[in-house]
C-alpha cells in the first residue's frame, strides 16, 4: 500500500514560525515522525514520499497553496493519505484538514488526518475527513501514530469503518442504528442501576450543545431606533424567484421594501412547508407587519425602518446551516447601520 | 397482587374448523370468527388471512394487534373494561397465546384530514424491513375489514377494536384445560427489603381520535397520571388505538413492554419494582404539560422511588413532555434514565432529538427512524392495493422511511436497535 504523509515545515524539519511561509513542497520517503510511522505501518504500507507546506501559507493562502499540495500528493500515486498529528496547533490543524478534505474530494482518494479534538479544524472539517483524537501536545505522539497507522491501513484497504467510539475517530456527525445485544429499556435500566449505585454510566444519546442566547435588554430610545424587520416565516415574493427551499433551507435573502408601506394580497407567498400559511396569502402583513411598522414610524413612536426584510425558512432547519445564516444575516445589517430587530418567528 | 400467566405458544396458525389449540398449532374456525365480528352492524364484512415469519408478505392499513388473553372462570376479565366490567385485573390465572397477534386491517368509512387522517402502518413479514416492523416475528391473523353502519369514524374505530378482543378472547379461550408450557408468576407485593425502589413511566400517548390509548376501556385525554400494579398490563389494562404508523405502541406491547419484562425479571433481586406510573403524551400546551409532569413525580415521590425508568409513545410533541417529565422527577431527587428514539434524517446527520432538558443525562437510543430502507417486491399483499398514503402499487419495490413501518419505535427498543455515532 502506498501512504504519502503529509506534514507542515516544522515536524519537516524546515524551520519553526520563521518558515511559516515554507511554499508547499515534497520529499522522497518518510520524514520526521513518518520514520516512526513507517515503523508501526510495517511491510503494509510504505511511505513513498512525505508533502510539506508552511503553516502560514496553508492557513492564510489556502485557496492558493492546498490544490499545489494536492498535485504534489497526485504525483506519488497513493492508496491513502497520512496528515499530522496537529494536536492543538491550530493553523496546523487547518492545514491538515483541509490537504485531507480536497484529497477526498478532488483525488477520490482516503486520508485522515490527527490532532486533539478541541483544535479548531476539528469541528469545522470532522464531518468530511476521518481525524484521530490526540492530545493537546506531541507527548502523546506514540498513542497517535499508532492508530493513525492502524486506520490508514483499513481506510487504503477501502474498508469501510465502523462506529467511531470502537474504531478511535472523532465523530463524523452521522449516527447510523446498529442492534445492542439488549433492549433499550434494559439497557436504559442498567444505566439508570448504575446511576444509582453512584458509578460513572454513558449516555447513549450526547445532548446537543445549543448556543444559550441571552435577550438582550429592551431599546433605550425606541423613537431612535433603526430597525429591521427579520423573519424565518419563508415570505417571499409571488413566484418565490430565488427559490426559497420550503425545508432545510440553504439560504437567507433580503427583499427590499422601499415605497411599501402594506404588504398587498398577490405579492407575496409562503415558501415554508411547516405551517397552515392561509391567513398570512390573505393578508402577508399578518406574517410581517410593514404596515405596524410603517405606522409607528410614521407617528415618530420608532425610528427609522430599513427599507428591505430579511427571510429565511425555519421549516426543518439544520442547526448548523441555520447559525451560519444568522452570523451573515447580522453582518449585514450592522453593514446597513441597523440597531434593532424584530424577528418574527413561526 | 399475585398473576400466574400461562403461556401457549403459537408457532403455526391454519383456517380450519373447529377452532382448536393443540401443542403450538392454532386452528382457526373462520366461520366461528365470521360470527364473533359481524355480531356487531358496524362491520359489513371481514377476510381472514394468516401470516408467518419470514413470508413473503406486505400488509398495510393495520391499525392494533393484540396478543389473544383469556382469564378463566374469574370475575375479571381479560383487557377489563372492554371484555368486561373495568374490574381490577392484574390476580389469579391469565391464559395467553405467545408469540401469536390478531390484527385489524381497515380502511376508515368517512373522509378525515389532519390529524384524524389515516397514517397506516406497513407491517413487513421479510426482508431488510422486518427488522424494524412490528409483528413480523410473529404468527399472526389479520382481520381485513369493511365498514358497516358506522355513524363515524370514531364509532367505526370502537367496532373494529371491540371486534378484535372479541376473536382474542376466543382464541386464547381455546388454551383453557390445557397444560401450559409454561407458567410464570408475577407478584410485586411485599417489602422492598432495603432494595432500591424503581417505577417505571409509562407514557403513552392520547391525541385524540385514531391517536390514542385506552385505560380499563376508557381513552385517557382526560386524565393525571395514574398509579398501576405491573400485573394490570399484563392483564390488558391499557389498549393501544394510536394508528399514526411506526410510533404506535400496539396493545401486545402495553401488554409485554421490554421495560415491564425487564423490571418484573429484577424484581426482588437487583430492585424492588415499586409500581407503574401512567401518563399521557401529547398535551396541547405548555400548561397541561407541567402539569402532567409535576404529577408523575409527584406520584413517584409518593411511591417512595429511588429511580425512574422512562419510556413514551412518541413523537414531537409528546417528546416535550416526556423530557418535562424527566426534569420533574431529576427536580424532585429522582434520578431518571430513559429509552429516546432518534430522527437525525435519512442519512443520520440532523440533530437526533426535538427538544431535550438539561437534566437528561441518561438516555438509551433506540435507534433513527428517519433512515430509509429499500423494499423489495414481495408475493402477497394484505390491506390493499396500493399505500394509503403515498398511492404507490403495494407489491413493490418500495423506498420508505423506517418510521412508516408498523410499530417501528417499540419494536426497535425491544429488539436493541441504538444509533451510534460513525
Amino acid at each position: 500500500m502506498r501512504v504519502v504523509h503529509y506534514l507542515n515545515q516544522f515536524f519537516a524539519g524546515v524551520g519553526g514560525e520563521e518558515r511559516a511561509d515554507t511554499p508547499p513542497a515534497s520529499r522522497p520517503g518518510p520524514v520526521g515522525p513518518g520514520l516512526a510511522l513507517q515503523r508501526l505501518l510495517g511491510e503494509d504500507g510504505e511511505i513513498i514520499g512525505t508533502v510539506l507546506c508552511g503553516d502560514g501559507l496553508v492557513g492564510d493562502r489556502p485557496d492558493a497553496v492546498v490544490p499545489d499540495i494536492v498535485a504534489l500528493i497526485e504525483a506519488f500515486a497513493p492508496d491513502v493519505v497520512i496528515a499530522g498529528p496537529a494536536f492543538n496547533a491550530g493553523r496546523y490543524g487547518l492545514g491538515c484538514a483541509r490537504v485531507c478534505a480536497a484529497v477526498g474530494a478532488r483525488l477520490r482518494i482516503p486520508a485522515l488526518a490527527a490532532m486533539a479534538p478541541d483544535n479548531a479544524a476539528v469541528e469545522l472539517h470532522r464531518r468530511e475527513i476521518v481525524i484521530v483524537p490526540t492530545t493537546a501536545t506531541a507527548i502523546g505522539m506514540p498513542d497517535a501514530l499508532a492508530a493513525m497507522a492502524r486506520l490508514a491501513l483499513r481506510l487504503g484497504r477501502g474498508e469501510p469503518l465502523g462506529p467511531a467510539a470502537a474504531e478511535g475517530y472523532v465523530p463524523r456527525g452521522r449516527r447510523m442504528n446498529a442492534w445492542a445485544p439488549a433492549s433499550a429499556s434494559e439497557r436504559a435500566l442498567a444505566m439508570l442501576q448504575t446511576r444509582l449505585r453512584a458509578e460513572p454510566f454513558t449516555t447513549e444519546v450526547a445532548l446537543p450543545l445549543y448556543d444559550r442566547v441571552a435577550p438582550p435588554p429592551p431599546v433605550a430610545d425606541p423613537a431612535r431606533m433603526r430597525l429591521a424587520l427579520v423573519t424565518e416565516c419563508g415570505l417571499v415574493p409571488a413566484g418565490n424567484p430565488d427559490r426559497l427551499e420550503w425545508v432545510r433551507a440553504s439560504k437567507w435573502l433580503r427583499y427590499g421594501l422601499g415605497g411599501v408601506d402594506d404588504l398587498a394580497r398577490g405579492d407575496y407567498e409562503v415558501a415554508h412547508g411547516g405551517y397552515d400559511a392561509a391567513f398570512a396569502v390573505e393578508d402577508p402583513d399578518r406574517l410581517l407587519p410593514v404596515d405596524a411598522v410603517r405606522e409607528l414610524a410614521r407617528r415618530g413612536e420608532i425610528g427609522e425602518v430599513l427599507d428591505a426584510y430579511y427571510v429565511t425558512c425555519g421549516n426543518h432547519g439544520v442547526l448548523g446551516q441555520m447559525a451560519t445564516h444568522a452570523r451573515e444575516i447580522a453582518a449585514d445589517l450592522r453593514r446597513q447601520h441597523v440597531d434593532s430587530v424584530l424577528l418574527v418567528a413561526t | 397482587m399475585r398473576l400466574e400467566v400461562a403461556a401457549f405458544a403459537v408457532h403455526h396458525a391454519r383456517l380450519g374448523a373447529p377452532s382448536a389449540y393443540d401443542a403450538g398449532v392454532l386452528t382457526i374456525d373462520p366461520d366461528r370468527v365470521r360470527r364473533l365480528v359481524l355480531d356487531d352492524p358496524r362491520i359489513a364484512d371481514v377476510r381472514l388471512e394468516l401470516a408467518h415469519p419470514g413470508e413473503s408478505v406486505r400488509v398495510l392499513r393495520a391499525l392494533d394487534a393484540i396478543e389473544p388473553l383469556h382469564k378463566p372462570g374469574g370475575a375479571v376479565s381479560a383487557f377489563p373494561g372492554f371484555l368486561g366490567p373495568p374490574r381490577t385485573a392484574g390476580h389469579g390465572l391469565t391464559h395467553r397465546l405467545a408469540g401469536f397477534t390478531v390484527v385489524q386491517v381497515t380502511e376508515f368509512p368517512f373522509p378525515a384530514s389532519g390529524v384524524q387522517a389515516f397514517e397506516e402502518g406497513v407491517i413487513e413479514m421479510s426482508g431488510p424491513g422486518a427488522a424494524y416492523s412490528g409483528c413480523a416475528d410473529r404468527v399472526n391473523l389479520f382481520l381485513v375489514l369493511t365498514p358497516g353502519r358506522a355513524a363515524s369514524n370514531v364509532d367505526y374505530d370502537d367496532a373494529v377494536r371491540r371486534a378484535a378482543l372479541r376473536v382474542a378472547d376466543h382464541l386464547a379461550a381455546l388454551t383453557v384445560g390445557q397444560a401450559p408450557e409454561a407458567v410464570e408468576v408475577f407478584d410485586h407485593g411485599g417489602a422492598d427489603d432495603g432494595r432500591r425502589r424503581i417505577v417505571w413511566v409509562h407514557q403513552v400517548r392520547a391525541q385524540g381520535p385514531m391517536v390514542q390509548s385506552f385505560l380499563y376501556g376508557h381513552e385517557i385525554s382526560g386524565m393525571v397520571p395514574t398509579i398501576l400494579d405491573p400485573n394490570e398490563l399484563l392483564d390488558g389494562a391499557l389498549v393501544g388505538a394510536n394508528y399514526k404508523t411506526g410510533s404506535k405502541t400496539p396493545t401486545y406491547v402495553h401488554t409485554r413492554h421490554p421495560s415491564l419484562l425487564a423490571l418484573v425479571a429484577r424484581h426482588g433481586g437487583e430492585l424492588h419494582l415499586a409500581g407503574v406510573i401512567v401518563a399521557r403524551g401529547h398535551h396541547e400546551n405548555e400548561f397541561l404539560k407541567e402539569r402532567s409532569a409535576q404529577f408523575v413525580a409527584k406520584l413517584a415521590t409518593l411511591l417512595r422511588a429511588d429511580g425512574a425508568l422512562c419510556t413514551y409513545e412518541a413523537t414531537g410533541n409528546t417528546h416535550i413532555d416526556f423530557m418535562l417529565t424527566v426534569q420533574a422527577l431529576e427536580r424532585a431527587g429522582i434520578p431518571a434514565a430513559s429509552v429516546v428514539h432518534e430522527y437525525g434524517g435519512p442519512l443520520g446527520d440532523d440533530p437526533p432529538l426535538v427538544d431535550f432538558v438539561p437534566e437528561a443525562i441518561a438516555l438509551a437510543s433506540s435507534g433513527g427512524i428517519d433512515r430509509r430502507l429499500s423494499l423489495p417486491v414481495v408475493e402477497r399483499v394484505i390491506g390493499g392495493e396500493r399505500l394509503a398514503h403515498r398511492g404507490q402499487p403495494a407489491h413493490g419495490p418500495l423506498d420508505l422511511p423506517i418510521q412508516e413501518l408498523f410499530a417501528a419505535t417499540a419494536t426497535m427498543n425491544e429488539r436493541g436497535a441504538i444509533a451510534v455515532d460513525f
